[in-house]
């Protein structure tokens, strides 16, 4: 069997057998040990929460049953998650432990224990990541997609990869030596650079002195962020292709680059960033951290993982991490392929249904023609449930509105979007048209500010109000607001959401969305918005709720009125769902339910630091994760209330970055039918055994037991949306329906 | 005026979220008959089967209900309400902002608005300008009023003009009556029928000041305002924690008393009382009966709402109920307030809470002036109303008075085509010849002087602060020396004002003289205008030559002004009734 990926000669290292690796990660001592929960523990670490959360994606990658390129998809969506994480959280325990601080998070633990935790969950991790790496790309090998070392190319293939090399490559490299006069470069945040150990074989000026100059150095050569990792080489037959990773190209002509110099070895290395998200920013999720934060200040950067070659000489690493200032636990070494997001590449060249998941049908609801959004919406509220319905009516209220004479103004809040996307071409419209158009652009969305200002300063030239939010408040809920005036006077138009206005995320994200013309909530959408903006103080709002002013105490008193009315024959009931679950006063409130005999179901994609089914403290909180197809993202919370059942949808996590320093919105569903249909998707989701895991007392999340048929929750969900749409057409009843329109596929994002 | 501001916005709509839910409930319900609110479900129910049916019909071209902004400069807050006006004349609010400057702070501790402050004021009417201004409407058409923390500041010119520079918006200063004014309007609106009968009691619990009205069916009794007021009370006392403190009770009981000395209130049935705070702490805290247009409680329910109140922390009551800091401590206040005024009137069996506010009532003004005045007649009434409670105050002769009014007014109806004299100058006229003897409780000699500075210091609600000027000027010349421009007061008017108190005053004098025996000899009055004269002819029931005589001597004494102002000679004839 051939090598996966090349090997250069005179490298040690982008392979080597797994025996070795696992051998390696075992002579290092780390054993899951660390993190198991201790009895008594009454809430689980977050930083270690989220890595088995990062565990379950891996997983997914891991599962033969997903399609090939779907499972490299997952490797690459791991690899990124694991990225940002070191960048934020790990280099926000570093922090802590240079601030002094000595207990923090949910757990109330010492950062050092926190952060020795996470590297023994990630050393634990790396094996599995290299074996289904391993894996993938052999089996990718079979189907015809190639991940080939230079030295593997036939020569028509050679010929042009050389001559990409000296074309493309060559003139963007900057090979730096370092050396008596030459200082360490700056090696930058989650870019790859070969290190080599070289010999200085120029004669010196000197023959006498030259015997005792120190001849070695090192060389560092950066992978260029600027062109694709993979250089991607036609073949024939359908989708067939093969990828020449850029490293091997470039390591195959080192000699080159280092003229004079004589190379000793070679190998990759990768260091990770404190990525100085500024101190407001949610990543302090308690005063603690954000004080750790303020006194840290000005230690910019900080190296909080080193990735290296397996085998690097030792005194190359011990020379890095000198210069690094790096704790030795944080270094992870690699010997398979390198910063594996970029393996994204491939998924998106690679246009094979055979190698993906089967294309999906968004389903768009059925309106009579030449009915204006306006008029639908008059007719009674709409759910939409992404990426199962359409993104599409969104952005056409945008767009209607736009252009509609009677439209006044257009308010909207706007995190994560795409600079060309219909809600934005709406909104600048809307301005050109002489609207009143305010948007709320909320800059700090993570790693997105570059793109956010750029559409933002689009819409200003438009005429746009563009307002940046409270200070100090990241605001992350999603709202919709269109004022217009009719006959019968102003009627307001008002879309919540879980979820981003971004339509290409809707096609990946499940989230929920409320369109209405309801008056109530018209008059709290203009209510939100002007505290958004600041005109105002909170007012008390009809039937929203909103953080950071009433949002915890109405979901601690949401809690507390299911404890009030539970009783032994009619126990409370609780289901909830959201991505993260981290807050310290909802957990114990959710204890205190359990206690109260309350059946509590949470449904929590992401971290969870309640611990489920300790006997006298959460025997009756059932905790599941479901990791899927989509990224499930839509926040439910539903409460039995004694029989008067009610159901909120909101941008919230029972988090305290949440709850405390964000704008955040929960809402009501009232209209029947879609309660009847949220309550059907949660209870598929609790009768998923496919992508479900159990959360158990000990911390481990493992798969139900699928003793009856099989249920993907979301496959279901796709069946029963488009089972309704089919009795309603055949019912042809007048209010919403979903008909399939002819579109596919979540590979747009 | 300030505190009982949001009740429209947001007492009534505290959420049936909490075991007090039903209260709540119907305060939501309680306000559809003011905004609206609740009449939606109804339409949309209706526009859904219209759209069913016809799907794709165009909407209707009819021209849209107009939109109204108010905003209210009050002492602890600015806020803003827009709303449109239905079809039924029914006010819909659409939105209602507030931000919490503190005015009255400053004003209050300092006599004047700082910089500081002023600035605050200027950015936060600026969002407000903002978000009005996506529904069209430009900051000359907002009803900007502000109350007595602008009023009393010494700096207040400056604060207004730098106001009007930054933000466009001019605004009114209301005197203090000019608030009561509002607030009995509003509750008339509000209350209707309800509130015409009985004797009661009106409060209008403000964080700069306190108004005041009694009425027996409908006719006012005592119109005015204290400067007591929550804010000022809380300045002087502190933020109150628990129970409000037995000092603060006794300043109150000093400060509130002397009303009780002046005006009998035993009689007093009812007390109605707008503080927004105060509704919601009572909404949350109590059992009230939904009435409409808002919540009514006996006394026995307020005394266990005070009392509960009293006996609870503010956290206690944050905690369990659905109300925050700011409202928990005022209302504290404004309960201790409320407590004192009901030892005055005892036998009030019942408490009323009305659903509205302050920028209610700027709303209703706005209505009303967007309509032309609909409310013009009772407007009227309304001073008359509360100049008689004035003249009462003074013992004028109210025979005499009444048969001055009822001439004076048919002059002015009898000239008024040919003059250009409007509505506003009638109700003037008949407030001046109401109180125009008023200086006789001082002294007779020189009573007109008398009368003329009463007037000036009295608060007649209904007018505003240049009109009561206006009506004191009439009173000072209704009799001897005639106005000229060496009087000040007079030389300060405007002119067409000037010569609406010119003319005015000549119509006064003339029917002054007409009952100058005060025998009301005259029963009614014409006037007839020739190139040569102004023929006056006054019908009398019996020929009383003597009495006759005696007017026709004073009536030449008195017509002097006339003849200067309309150029001809003024004749008096006798007509006999038949």
């Amino acid at each position: 069997m051939t090598e996966p990926y090349p090997r250069p000669s005179g490298a040690d290292a982008l392979a080597a057998p797994l025996s070795q690796i696992t051998a390696d990660i075992a002579s290092l001592g780390f054993e899951r040990k660390l993190t198991v929960p201790k009895p008594g523990v009454k809430f689980f670490n977050r930083e270690w929460s989220w890595l088995h959360f990062n565990e379950r994606v891996l997983e997914e990658a891991e599962l033969e049953d997903n399609p090939l390129l779907e499972r490299l998809k997952f490797l690459a969506i791991f690899a990124s998650n694991l990225d940002e994480f070191f960048m934020i959280r790990v280099a926000g325990l570093y922090r802590q432990i240079e601030a002094g601080i000595e207990r923090s998070g949910s757990d109330r633990a010492p950062p050092a224990a926190q952060a020795a935790g996470v590297a023994e969950i990630v050393h634990g991790l790396m094996p599995r990541v290299e074996r289904a790496t391993t894996q993938i790309v052999d089996a990718l090998r079979e189907k015809g997609v190639r991940l080939l070392g230079v030295e593997e190319l036939d020569s028509r293939a050679k010929t042009y990869v050389e001559r990409y090399y000296d074309e493309v490559i060559y003139p963007v490299l900057t090979p730096t030596i370092v050396g008596p006069t030459h200082p360490f470069p700056h090696l930058a945040s989650c870019t790859l650079y070969l290190v080599l150990r070289l010999h200085d074989q120029r004669p010196g000026r000197n023959k006498k002195s030259d015997k005792k100059l120190n001849r070695e150095r090192l060389g560092f050569i950066a992978l260029p962020r600027v062109l694709p990792r993979f250089i991607e080489v036609a073949r024939e037959g359908e989708g067939h292709a093969d990828f020449v990773p850029i490293e091997s190209v470039i390591s195959t002509r080192a000699e080159q680059l280092f003229n004079g110099y004589e190379i000793k070895s070679m190998s990759a290395v990768r260091v990770t960033r404190d990525a100085d998200i500024a101190l407001d920013e949610a990543a302090a999720e308690d005063l603690r951290e954000a004080l750790a934060r303020k006194l840290l200040g000005r230690r910019h950067g900080a190296a909080v993982r080193l990735e290296h070659g397996g085998r690097i000489a030792s005194d190359v690493l011990e020379q890095i991490q000198t210069e690094l200032q790096s704790d030795p636990q944080q270094h992870y070494a690699l010997d398979g392929l390198m910063q594996r997001t970029d393996l994204m590449q491939i998924y998106s060249a690679i246009k094979r249904a055979d190698l993906k998941d089967p294309p999906f049908e968004p389903l768009l609801p059925e309106r009579a023609r030449g009915t204006s959004s306006f008029a639908w919406l008059r007719q009674g509220p709409q759910l939409l449930y992404h990426p199962y319905h359409a993104f599409d009516p969104v952005a056409d209220l945008v767009l209607e509105a736009a252009d509609d004479p009677k439209v006044l103004a257009i308010k909207q809040t706007l995190y994560r979007t795409s600079g060309n996307s219909p809600v934005i071409r709406g909104l600048t419209r809307a301005a050109e048209n002489g609207k009143q158009v305010t948007v709320v652009v909320e800059l700090r969305a993570r790693f997105d500010e570059a793109r956010n200002i750029e559409w933002a300063e689009r819409l200003e030239q438009a005429g746009a109000h563009v307002v940046y939010g409270l200070v100090g408040l990241k605001t992350h809920c999603k709202a919709l607001l269109i004022v217009r005036r009719e006959a019968e006077g102003i009627r307001r138009y008002v879309h919540f959401g879980t979820g981003n206005y971004n339509d290409a995320t809707a096609r990946i994200y499940t989230d929920f969305g409320l369109m209405a013309a309801d008056e109530l909530l018209g008059e709290d959408a203009s209510a939100l918005f002007n505290v958004i903006t600041g005109a105002t103080q909170p007012p008390p709002f009809n039937k929203i709720e909103i953080a950071p002013t009433g949002l915890r105490r109405r979901t601690l008193h949401l809690i507390a009125r299911e404890i009030d009315k539970s009783a032994r024959r009619s126990r409370g009931r609780i289901i909830a769902k959201m991505n993260s679950l981290v807050d310290r006063e909802v957990i114990k409130q959710l204890y205190k339910a359990s206690q109260a005999g309350v059946s509590i179901d949470l449904i929590v994609r992401g971290i969870c630091c309640l611990r489920p089914g300790v006997k006298g403290l959460s025997e009756n909180i059932r905790v599941r994760s479901i990791v899927g197809r989509y990224l499930e993202h839509a926040r439910i919370f539903y409460f039995k209330n004694g029989g008067q059942e009610e159901l909120y949808l909101a941008s919230a996590d029972w988090m305290p970055r949440n709850l405390d320093h964000r704008i955040e919105l929960m809402f009501p569903v009232e209209d029947e039918r879609h309660r009847k249909f949220i309550k059907n998707v949660m209870e598929l989701q609790l009768k998923d055994n496919v992508r479900a895991r159990e959360l158990s007392a000990d911390g481990v999340y493992a798969h139900v037991s699928a003793k009856r048929r099989k249920l993907d929750s979301q496959m279901a969900i796709h069946e029963m949306t488009r089972e309704l749409v089919q009795s309603k057409q055949r019912q042809s009843a007048p209010s919403a329906r979903f008909v399939p329109i002819g579109r596919g596929g979540n590979h747009a994002g | 005026m300030e505190a009982k501001d949001k009740a429209g916005s947001s007492g009534n709509r505290a959420k049936a979220r909490t075991k007090t839910a039903k209260p709540a409930k119907a305060a939501r319900a309680s306000r559809a008959k003011t905004s609206k609110t609740t009449k939606t479900t109804k339409t949309t129910k209706r526009q859904r089967r219209a759209s069913v049916v016809t799907p794709s019909t165009p909407e209707p071209t009819a021209s849209p209900p107009p939109l109204i902004a108010a905003i209210d400069v009050g002492s602890r807050a600015l806020r803003m309400s827009v709303g449109e006006v239905l079809a039924d004349g029914t006010t819909r609010r659409l939105e209602t902002l507030q931000a919490p400057v503190a005015i009255g702070y400053d004003t209050f501790v300092r006599g004047r608005i700082r910089a500081l402050t002023t600035e605050a004021v200027v950015r936060t009417l600026s969002d407000f300008v903002n978000v009005v201004g996506a529904y069209g409407i430009k900051p000359p058409e907002i009803w900007t009023v502000a109350t007595t923390a602008v009023r009393d500041a010494r700096n207040r010119e400056v604060f207004l003009e730098r106001v009007e520079q930054q933000t466009g918006l001019e605004v009114h200063v209301l005197d203090a009556i000019e608030e009561t004014r509002l607030a009995y309007q509003l509750v008339r609106h509000l209350l209707g029928e309800r509130f015409g009968s009985g004797t009661n009691m009106l409060l209008a619990l403000g964080a700069g000041g306190t108004q005041i009205v009694v009425q027996t069916d409908g006719e006012i009794e005592l119109a005015e305002t204290r400067k007591l007021g929550l804010m000022r009370l809380i300045q002087t006392h502190g933020l109150p924690e628990h129970d409000v403190s037995d000092s603060v009770r006794a300043f109150l009981r000093k400060a509130i008393g002397s009303i009780g000395r002046v005006h009998d209130l035993s009689r007093v049935g009812e007390v109605i009382v707008i503080n927004n705070d105060v509704y919601r702490v009572v909404a949350e805290v109590g059992k009230p009966t939904p009435i409409d247009g808002g919540l009514e409680l006996t006394s026995g329910a307020v005394d266990k709402v005070v009392a509960l109140v009293d006996a609870s922390s503010n956290d206690e009551l944050v905690d369990r109920y659905n109300v925050d800091h700011a409202t928990v401590e005022s209302a504290r206040m404004a309960l201790a307030e409320l407590d004192v005024f009901r030892e005055l009137a005892h036998n009030a069996k019942k408490v009323v809470l009305p659903a509205s506010s302050m920028l209610d009532s700027l709303l209703l003004d706005r209505r009303n002036a967007l309509e032309g005045g609909a409310d013009a007649p009772v407007a009227s009434r309304q001073s008359e109303a509360a100049a008689w409670a004035v003249g009462r105050r003074y013992r004028i002769d109210i025979d005499h008075a009444a048969k001055v009014r009822e001439l004076a007014l048919q002059l002015f109806d009898g000239i008024r085509t040919h003059s250009t004299l409007a509505d506003r100058s009638r109700t003037l006229l008949a407030v001046a010849a109401i109180l125009h003897d008023i200086g006789i409780f001082v002294s007779t000699t020189n009573h007109e002087v008398h009368g003329g500075y009463l007037i000036r210091n009295s608060q007649i609600m209904g007018l505003s602060r240049s009109e009561v000027e206006r009506v004191a000027l009439l009173v000072r010349f209704h009799r001897r020396a005639m106005p000229s421009m060496g009087h000040p007061e007079l030389r300060n008017l405007r002119s067409a004002q000037r010569v609406e108190v010119l003319k005015l005053t000549s119509l006064l004098r003339v029917a002054d003289s007409l009952d100058a025996d005060d025998r009301q000899l005259i029963e009614s009055v014409t006037v007839e205008m020739t190139p040569e004269a102004m023929h006056f002819r006054a019908q009398t029931r019996v020929g009383d030559r003597e009495g006759f005589a005696a007017i026709r001597r004073s009536f030449k004494e008195k017509a002097d002004l006339c003849e200067e102002l309309f150029g001809v000679k003024a004749r008096l004839t006798e007509v006999l009734a038949t």
